[in-house]
């Protein structure tokens, strides 16, 4: 029982960094209309930032985060302004490669800048404690402090895509780009914001979860493919259906890897994705009739 | 009657002139490169005594078998796998297993790695072909994962991180009887290979099939009308494509006398990736190009493999977001163009 | 040799066919007409495997073809054409007739890879028939260009001959003469009339009337997803609802 409940709390914890870097990722997908083969990096690179602030200047810890998330966010907005932009209308598979390249120069930067040795940061002693539950597991103030950040994260983000005016432009792009360049509506502006959005939520995750991962130039990747992996599972360029394909995955890779071995602890993320698919083929809460089969009448 | 109108000239009279790609370029000259191709490729070893530059034309050539599998499936029925690695691994892999535990000869070895990649790709293919487009390359992406963690943890059968060895290097007594040094034979059983599957490569996509396979990328709903099943079609070149990754990397772990996880590791899919489309997808000379382009020139100018990534991170996002045709594309643009004003001088 | 027996579907609360039924008879030439959306297109979707009805049955040479892929459907020797020129712009005016007759000969796997003598048979008759048609629509200059630079007359008239390539038993036609320039229509028409006299079996979706009225034996009238009238082209002429159809749509 011990066991399970720890595991179940690695779950929660590990789902909660899914849902804000996969959360993004939908958003991104959704709103801006690209496949961002580069979003893990943007992680990658808050985790540098959020390095650089708080162990190299020695930045108080809730300053350092603060600055981390908007700097990713200014970063990220540059980056699509500079580059991505010119992406929005193109294929697939297209966005898939040129983003991909976009991942290999951020990787290779960074390796340039910080050598490709694994960094790692230790959090204020004070988060370090362990505090007991009933169930006998084991639970730091950092686990605790991960789950409410993302919590408050996520419903903040719920609360500018319903009640901000540029989120409802966001949501109203996402649903019919067209419409929406009629109807007068700054799409490129609303594009971009959504873009930095989503960056940022990328520097919260890495704040977040830099104390329990070490951070170095190739992790972007398997950031990136896991966080396609929920987003797919919960249906392409749903934010709602991301949360709950994060929680999905989070739990099943936990307990995987905790019950049966922690060697395949991504192939489990994988196959449940497939599995999923395999009776729905557009994820969770995709559309149905939309994007599904190969190419339709 | 809710068409879009499209008002055409009524009838093209067939041009009188020749274009300008054809002046520079004629049908005859034309039909003479592949064999001058071929002609260069083998006199490169009585020009070229390195060890080191023969090694990177080497690499070339198995670049070349594998970026032609790969834009089987991915260039010429559109369905982008992620997967091509874990197929290569796969007949390296059989390979080596086979030799450690049963020393069968190459042949068989070579004959088990295809089967081996062929029944794999049947095995990915029938669930990630329910799929399509991004949902199938994240779920060929995820099989390629599985294959890399099985390489990694199955040490028993694999002998994990610590890779296996004692593959023995290609030779051919044939070929050591004019006196070629190892690495000039290792140079023509690749060249050998690279021709024999280009030919098929060639004359598979010219063939009824390719013609279909054209025709389910084009367009679907229009194929299965002309009764096409596009499943099986999408179906046939990826698992081809599989057989021929699986051949080529039974003969490179002997080239490289081990084999290891990273293998199938998916910066090969990357490499190969840059290498179709920078090259033009369902092409064939571009592909073969761009395949010795993007191995030989950053190895040739000693590149350190760090700004390398970087040059391919760079030509990869400049490269298809300028260039939505690939080189090939864009040379045939510029073609196109060349010509145009040629006959519009003339005319 | 087609039989259409209570058919109906509907897209989300729109009823776009209700009970529709009717039968086209070997050799016959059956023309659709109906307002703009009426379902035309909608059934030939239905008939031609790209839709599932939602009741009904369509029965081709006595199988029953409602739950099959669109494939197996045209492997029966069932052909269309699309209402927006479907054809494969990149391959040449050739090869796009071709590919139609891709499938129409059961050949082994091996045979599928190598020229064997069967294949290489099967290649020479199909390249002749192709040629032949070619001729008959006038696109032998043609042959070697690919199908996207055409004009858009000719391009109907290429993908008709694609539809007829596989010698089918039946041909659906989806408006071949909307947007074509007054020629291409006469084309069309004396091509569909020789077909026609050599026994193809054809079912038409046209709102050219005089084409109509000058070519079919017998003329179905679809109205909102109804069948409101069927008969020769005389009878639906002089049929009272059929006008209110058209003059209240
Ligand atoms: N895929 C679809 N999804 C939703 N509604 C559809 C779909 N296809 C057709 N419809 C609707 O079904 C009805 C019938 O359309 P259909 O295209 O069959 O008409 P039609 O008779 O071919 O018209 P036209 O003469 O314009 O070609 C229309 O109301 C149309 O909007
Ligand atoms: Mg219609």
């Amino acid at each position: 029982m011990t066991f399970f409940a720890s595991e179940i709390v690695n779950g929660l914890v590990l789902a909660s960094f899914f849902a804000l870097v996969a959360g993004g990722l939908a958003l991104i997908f959704g709103v801006v209309g690209i496949v961002n083969f580069a979003h893990g990096d943007f992680v990658m690179i808050a985790g540098y930032f959020f390095y650089e602030l708080y162990v190299h200047l020695q930045l108080p810890y809730l300053i350092a985060i603060l600055l981390t998330v908007l700097g990713t966010a200014v970063f990220g907005g540059s980056i699509y302004w500079l580059a991505l932009r010119h992406l929005v209308e193109r294929a697939w598979y297209a966005q898939l490669l040129a983003t991909l390249g976009l991942s290999i120069l951020f990787e290779n930067i960074a390796q340039q800048i910080w050598s490709p040795n694994a960094l790692s940061v230790a959090t204020p002693s004070t988060l370090q404690v362990a505090i007991h539950i009933g169930v006998g597991a084991n639970v730091t103030v950092q686990d605790v402090y991960v789950f409410i950040g993302t919590a408050v994260c996520l419903i903040c983000l719920w609360l500018i895509i319903t009640k901000w005016r540029w989120g409802k432009a966001m949501r109203a792009v996402a649903q019919n780009r067209e419409a929406c360049v009629v109807s007068g509506i700054n799409v490129k502006l609303v594009a971009l914001l959504a873009f930095a959005l989503s960056t940022a939520l990328c520097g919260l995750a890495a704040c977040l979860v830099l104390p329990m991962q070490d951070v170095f130039p190739t992790v972007g990747l398997s950031f990136t493919t896991q966080a396609f992996v929920v987003v797919i599972l919960g249906g392409m360029g749903s934010v709602r259906g991301a949360v709950v394909a994060a929680v999905i995955v989070g739990l099943v890779e936990a307990l995987a890897a905790g019950y049966i071995s922690s060697g395949y602890t991504d192939a489990f993320g994988y196959a449940i994705m497939i599995l999923i698919l395999l009776v729905r083929p557009t994820g969770l809460f995709g559309d149905r009739v939309q994007r599904s089969g190969w190419s339709s009448l | 009657m809710t068409d879009h109108v499209h008002h055409g000239p009524p009838n093209h009279p067939p041009s009188r002139f020749r274009s300008l790609s054809e002046v520079l370029a004629p049908p005859a000259a034309r039909s003479m490169l592949p064999l001058f191709v071929l002609v260069v490729a083998v006199l490169v070893p009585f020009g070229v005594k390195d060890a080191f530059t023969l090694g990177i034309l080497t690499d070339s050539l198995i670049y070349v078998v594998l970026a032609l599998s790969y834009d089987l499936s991915v260039g010429r029925v559109g369905a982008l796998s992620l997967a091509h690695p874990a197929f290569f691994g796969t007949g390296a892999y059989a390979a080596a297993i086979i030799v450690q535990r049963y020393g069968l000869p190459l042949g068989l070895q070579v004959l088990i790695a295809i089967s081996a990649s062929i029944v794999l790709a049947v095995v990915i293919g029938i669930p990630a072909f329910r799929l399509s487009h991004l949902t199938f390359g994240m779920a060929t992406l995820g099989f390629a994962l599985i294959a890399e963690l099985i390489a990694q943890n199955e040490i028993g059968l694999t002998n994990g991180p610590l890779c296996m060895a004692g593959l023995s290097p290609l030779s051919s007594g044939w070929l050591s009887s004019f006196g070629f040094d190892q690495n000039v034979q290792q140079y023509y059983i690749f060249l050998v290979i690279a021709v024999a599957v280009a030919v098929f490569f060639w004359v598979l996509v010219r063939s009824r099939i390719g013609r279909a396979y054209v025709a389910v990328r084009e367009d679907e709903p229009m194929a299965m009308a002309a009764g096409i099943n596009p499943t099986r079609y999408r179906m046939s070149a990826f698992v081809i494509g599989a057989g021929l990754a699986g051949l080529i990397g039974a003969f490179y772990a002997h080239y490289l006398s081990v084999v290891c996880p990273t293998k199938l590791d998916i910066s090969y899919t990357v490499n190969l990736l840059v290498i179709l489309f920078l090259g033009g997808t369902g092409g064939f000379w571009g592909i073969i190009a761009a395949a010795f382009v993007f191995t030989a020139i950053p190895e040739a100018l000693q590149v350190a493999p760090n700004i390398r990534l970087i040059v391919y991170g760079a030509a990869l996002l400049v490269g298809v977001t300028a260039l939505p045709e690939g080189f090939e594309g864009a040379t045939r643009t510029v073609r196109r163009r060349l010509a145009r004003y040629a006959r519009g001088n003339r005319a | 040799m087609l039989e259409i027996h209570g058919v109906s579907k509907s897209f989300a609360g729109v009823h776009a066919l209700e009970s529709i039924e009717f039968t086209v008879s070997e050799g016959q030439l059956v023309s659709m007409i109906g307002p703009n959306g009426s379902g035309k297109t909608t059934l030939f979707n239905c008939i031609s495997g790209f839709l599932r009805p939602d009741a009904g049955k369509i029965v081709f040479q006595g199988k029953q073809i409602g739950a099959r892929a669109p494939f197996e459907i045209a492997q029966l020797g069932l052909s269309r054409t699309f209402q927006s020129v479907r054809l494969f712009a990149k391959l040449s005016a050739l090869e796009n007739l071709l590919v139609s007759m891709q499938q129409h000969q059961d050949d082994s796997i091996l045979g599928r890879f190598f020229h064997t003598p069967a294949i290489r048979r099967h290649e020479a008759t199909a390249t002749a028939r192709a040629l032949e048609l070619l001729e008959r629509v006038k696109l032998t200059a043609h042959q070697a260009k690919p199908a996207g630079e055409l004009s858009y007359g000719q391009r109907k008239l290429l993908s008709i001959a694609a539809a007829l390539m596989p010698h089918p038993k039946l041909v659906l036609l989806d408006e071949p003469t909307s947007a074509v320039n007054p020629v291409a229509i006469l084309a069309i028409r004396d091509l569909l009339r020789e077909i026609h006299a050599e026994g193809q079996t054809i079912l038409l979706v046209e709102h050219n009337m005089e084409f109509v009225m000058e070519l079919s034996e017998r003329v179905v009238v679809l109205d909102a997803g109804r069948k409101i009238a069927e008969g020769s082209p005389r009878q639906v002429r002089e049929d009272k609802r059929v006008m209110e159809a058209y003059l209240g749509s």
